[in-house]
């Protein structure tokens, strides 16, 4: 690009479109990494796969229409009522709500595009790819049919052994992986790429939602995924962790399962909270009531939401001080969630309210989910909790929260922003029509469940006595159901139909204040032709000049004159421009990685562990690849980022996405961990001896304290390989010798350790001791066996000049990785080692 | 308050919180272990007395030095909110903490 085109606005605009473009055709759909395009993926997937888990549950309602209803057979009923749960929770809520936070994050914050696109796009390959393992199964005639919980034993080897178990612990946990891409990425979005001027005072609330629901699956699904990889070797290698007469324990499912299961309907709802917090101003047209209060709410309900799980196991037989505490803190979450009700009903009870189809879905929000809510409270006193558990009751508690919690306002959130992605206003009619149909179904569906639960019908059984008395009551539900899913589908036409028959929206049709409204209609793919600078939470009504200036490509990033992709980089707390930030384009790497890994994992439940083994090896070779040719590596060490202002790229600034990507990788890895050596003391806390006879060796040998010097070798290595970075070595050879030594270590003391454990230990199927031990061994090597790879890596780069004491991003982030994978080593060492002699 | 001005002040927001979570999870564990290792029970009400007083101490530190910030933040509104959030964070979490041990004071540990 030549001076003379950067300066004229209008190729200027060419510019940033050619820039930030999909490439065209097929080719294009399969390397796209643009955040508007892989979000609308997510969204729509999510929507589909509703619609399939919303099916499921019409055969369900109408398997219990009659008592004596023979739709379902009693193995296809479980499996129905299997993959309907495992549908909503993993494959719909969770998307869906990262799909709307994916779309809207960067277009609210004043930023062009995520953090790490490549990464989003990864995210929604394994997400497509893990729900199509799961529904494969059907295929296989091998749908799992444990619930959607997958309680042992009744999902081990010996009551399930089909492959129907495989499907779903190998299914879900690929899925995840877009969950936990997604936190990293949209953690790192909310720190770091909001608009010069939106301090965390400014911030909209929908951001504060989602970084505090990010945090919750960075720290949340480490349990579930760790206890399906337990549950998988259990199933696959004959590893003991659940079996009590060989030490393991069915109850350390449950503890890991629901340390997951119950965040998990806060990771759902918070974001719809975080929507509610975004359309209420607008249509109460006034700022929202008690912004700080609201703030409050979520940092405290997403804390609060880990000390609840037990109250999914006060049936299980754990001493009632402990249910107590679980009781006491299950009361105590409404404190914040009353907090939230309340300021919204302040705002618009001291505002104009308009009343439209999004906020007709935000009253029905309110009145359904504080059903809900109370349904909960009544649920977190143990006594009741033990005359309706298992009970009908529960699973319209568990609607009112989920539908009215998460559903409601994602509907409104779908009508409230619909005019932005499309550019055109939905059918007001048809949108009411809709809403009552889903209202009016909503509560026959559900309404009449709470009665038959406290009547006793018993849930997930296919049929149930008709002396009980419900079958009328049954028979509203069917009915009802069906009207909710007219209703829904009505919206899905609806939405649709906008697409392509919808009225042409003016611009920001609803007078909103914040700033993805100062976006063209629909939006071009990089969002903002220059970042804008904001002084308030409402920008729009404060500056109604905004949307015309960002659309100028004059400002902050407003020259593409190095035609790459841009963000600007700014300070976490006050939002002052810091770096300039350069993006990976297109790129058939994040189809390929999922693709290998849907491989992998494919020949692993058809049991070929030699064939799964060897995807490593491509596997491995592309992420290589990808960590070789990420953002743009000979990108300059200063840059001009607009208005005359010099800033350095991310690879020379402290506060790198990168850099916080590895901490909240560490985080996740660390609550990973911290769920292995959980298991590690439950399992103890249980035993009669541990090790158990003819186990473990005593105090540890020369060979482990050799490891474990290896382990404190790589450390000082690597500060060597930081101190002479720091202090601007200009040898190369004093950066490479050590970060190749600490390598050399690290490996060196996997090689001396896991050998000798091994000897020392037995074999993992003998007891859970051995098999806790295997597997946490196993964990910290593969952490430093990484390690050890990423400073190889940094190594090649810093000998192709790309990294250098100005430039040293990329050191750190590896240095950073290996701290973490040595004390994590070091502490696994202590628990195996150290624990059996001092307890 | 030169920290403050640096990014740790977010960890700051998660600093009352954070308190209460690892006070629930230690007097939980307690319990675990006095039940699981046939431990006296006067182990288990002194552990979980001590350790309470512990974090109401520490999150009502945290608390007080959060008003202090408010007070001296002057026209750095940003660092008045954050400080103003810590403050309400405290209060929120001490409830939070006071309920969640009541039953500590009414149930026998291991019943």
């Amino acid at each position: 690009m030549n001076a003379a085109a950067s300066d004229d606005p209008a190729r200027r605009l060419r510019a940033l479109e050619r820039i930030w473009a999909n490439a065209p055709g097929l080719r294009g759909q399969l390397t796209a990494v643009n955040h508007s395009t892989i979000a609308m993926r997510f969204i729509v997937t999510g929507l589909a796969f509703m619609l399939v888990g919303g099916l499921l549950s019409m055969f369900i309602r109408l398997q219990l229409a009659w008592s004596d209803a023979q739709v379902l057979d009693p193995e296809r009923y479980a499996q129905f009522v299997t993959l309907h749960g495992t549908t909503m929770m993993f494959l719909f809520a969770v998307p869906v709500m990262e799909g709307f936070a994916m779309y809207l994050l960067p277009k609210m914050l004043g930023a062009r595009d995520l953090p790490f696109p490549r990464l989003s796009a990864f995210g929604w390959w394994c997400y497509l790819f893990g729900g199509l393992f799961l529904y494969s199964s059907l295929l296989f005639d091998a749908a799992p049919d444990g619930g959607w919980f997958m309680y042992v034993p009744l999902t081990d080897a010996t009551f399930s052994p089909g492959k129907g178990p495989d499907f779903w612990l190998i299914g879900v946990t690929f899925a995840e992986i877009a969950a936990v891409t997604g936190a990293v990425d949209l953690i790192v979005a909310v720190l770091l790429t909001r608009a010069p001027g939106m301090d965390i005072r400014r911030m909209p609330l929908f951001a504060w939602a989602i970084l505090v629901t990010a945090f919750m699956i960075a720290l949340g699904f480490p349990p579930l995924i760790l206890a399906s990889l337990l549950l998988e070797l259990q199933r696959a290698f004959g590893f003991v962790f659940f079996d009590p007469a060989l030490g393991g324990d069915p109850l350390l499912w449950q503890h890991l399962f629901w340390l997951f299961g119950h965040p998990e309907v806060y990771i759902i709802f918070l974001p719809a909270a975080g929507v509610v917090s975004m359309v209420v101003p607008t249509f109460a047209r006034r700022p929202v009531a008690g912004y700080a209060w609201i703030v409050l709410a979520l940092v405290s309900t997403g804390f609060l939401s880990f000390g609840l799980w037990v109250h999914h196991m006060f049936a299980v037989g754990i001493p009632l001080l402990a249910l107590a505490f679980f009781s006491a803190a299950s009361m105590a979450v409404a404190i914040p969630m009353g907090i939230q009700v309340f300021a919204w009903i302040a705002t618009l009870w001291s505002g104009k309210p308009w009343l439209r189809v999004p906020m007709l879905y935000l009253f029905g929000f309110f009145f359904i989910f504080i059903l809900g809510g109370l349904t909960g409270v009544m649920l977190a006193f143990v006594p009741f909790d033990w005359q309706a558990h298992d009970t009908h009751f529960v699973v319209a508690h568990l609607h009112y929260v989920l539908i009215g919690g998460l559903m409601f306002p994602l509907f409104a959130g779908l009508y409230y922003w619909l005019p932005l992605a499309s550019g055109r206003m939905p059918s007001e009619r048809l949108g009411r029509t809709a809403f009552w149909l889903v209202v009016v179904g909503f509560h026959l569906t559900f309404v009449p469940m709470h009665l038959t639960g406290l009547l006793g019908m018993p849930r997930r059984v296919y049929t149930y006595s008709p002396l009980l008395g419900v079958e009328w009551l049954n028979l509203l539900s069917t009915a009802g159901g069906f009207v909710l899913a007219v209703g829904i589908v009505a919206i899905l036409f609806d939405v649709g139909l906008c697409f392509v028959h919808g009225r042409r929206a003016r611009a920001n049709p609803w007078r909103a204040g914040t700033l993805e409204w100062a976006v063209p209609m629909p939006p071009p793919n990089y969002n903002f032709a220059s970042v804008p600078e904001v002084d308030d939470a409402y920008p729009l009504w404060r500056d109604r000049g905004l949307a015309a200036r960002v659309a100028r490509s004059a400002g902050w990033l407003g020259d593409p004159a190095r035609g790459r992709r841009e963000l600007l980089g700014t300070g976490i707390v006050s939002a002052r421009p810091e770096q300039v930030v350069f993006l990976s384009s297109s790129s058939w790497l994040p189809l390929a990685c999922a693709g290998v890994v849907a491989l992998l994992l494919a020949c692993f439940i058809a049991g070929w562990y030699l064939a799964a083994a060897a995807c490593l090896a491509p596997l491995l070779a592309l992420l290589c690849r990808w960590a070789w040719t990420t953002g743009w590596p000979g990108a300059p060490r200063t840059v001009q980022a607009g208005d005359g202002v010099e800033l350095p790229s991310q690879y020379a600034c402290r506060n790198a996405p990168g850099w916080w990507a590895v901490v909240v990788a560490m985080l996740i890895l660390g609550s990973l961990f911290a769920s292995l050596v959980f298991a590690y003391f439950y399992l103890w806390l249980g035993s009669d001896g541990w090790p158990p006879r003819g186990m473990g060796e005593g105090s540890p040998g020369f060979g482990h304290w050799l490891a474990l010097a290896m382990l404190a070798l790589a450390w000082l290595c690597g500060a060597v390989g930081s101190a002479a970075l720091a202090g601007g070595a200009k040898r190369r050879r004093r950066m490479v010798v050590p970060a190749l030594l600490a390598s050399v270590a690290m490996i060196a003391s996997v090689g001396v350790e896991l050998p000798l454990l091994a000897v020392a230990s037995g074999a993992p199927q003998a007891h859970a001791y051995a098999s806790v031990v295997w597997t946490l061994a196993g964990f910290c090597a593969v952490h430093l066996l990484v390690a050890a790879l990423l400073c190889v890596h940094v190594c090649a780069r810093i000998g192709r000049r790309l990294v250098d004491a100005a430039r040293p991003l990329e050191w750190r982030v590896a240095h950073a990785f290996l701290r973490y994978a040595v004390v994590q080593a070091a502490i696994g060492w202590a628990v195996i080692h150290l624990f059996p002699v001092l307890q | 308050m030169s920290g403050l001005s640096r990014p740790r002040r977010l960890s700051w927001i998660a600093s009352p919180f954070l308190a209460w979570g690892l006070h629930f999870f230690v007097v939980y564990s307690l319990q675990g272990l006095v039940c699981g290792r046939g431990w006296s029970p006067a182990s288990a009400w002194w552990g979980m007395g001590a350790l309470t007083v512990a974090a109401f101490a520490t999150v009502a530190w945290i608390g007080l030095r959060a008003r202090r910030v408010v007070a001296a933040a002057g026209d750095d509104a940003g660092r008045r909110f954050t400080a103003r959030l810590v403050a309400m964070l405290c209060v929120l979490a001490l409830v939070a903490m006071g309920f969640t041990v009541l039953p500590a004071l009414l149930l026998h540990p291991c019943e």
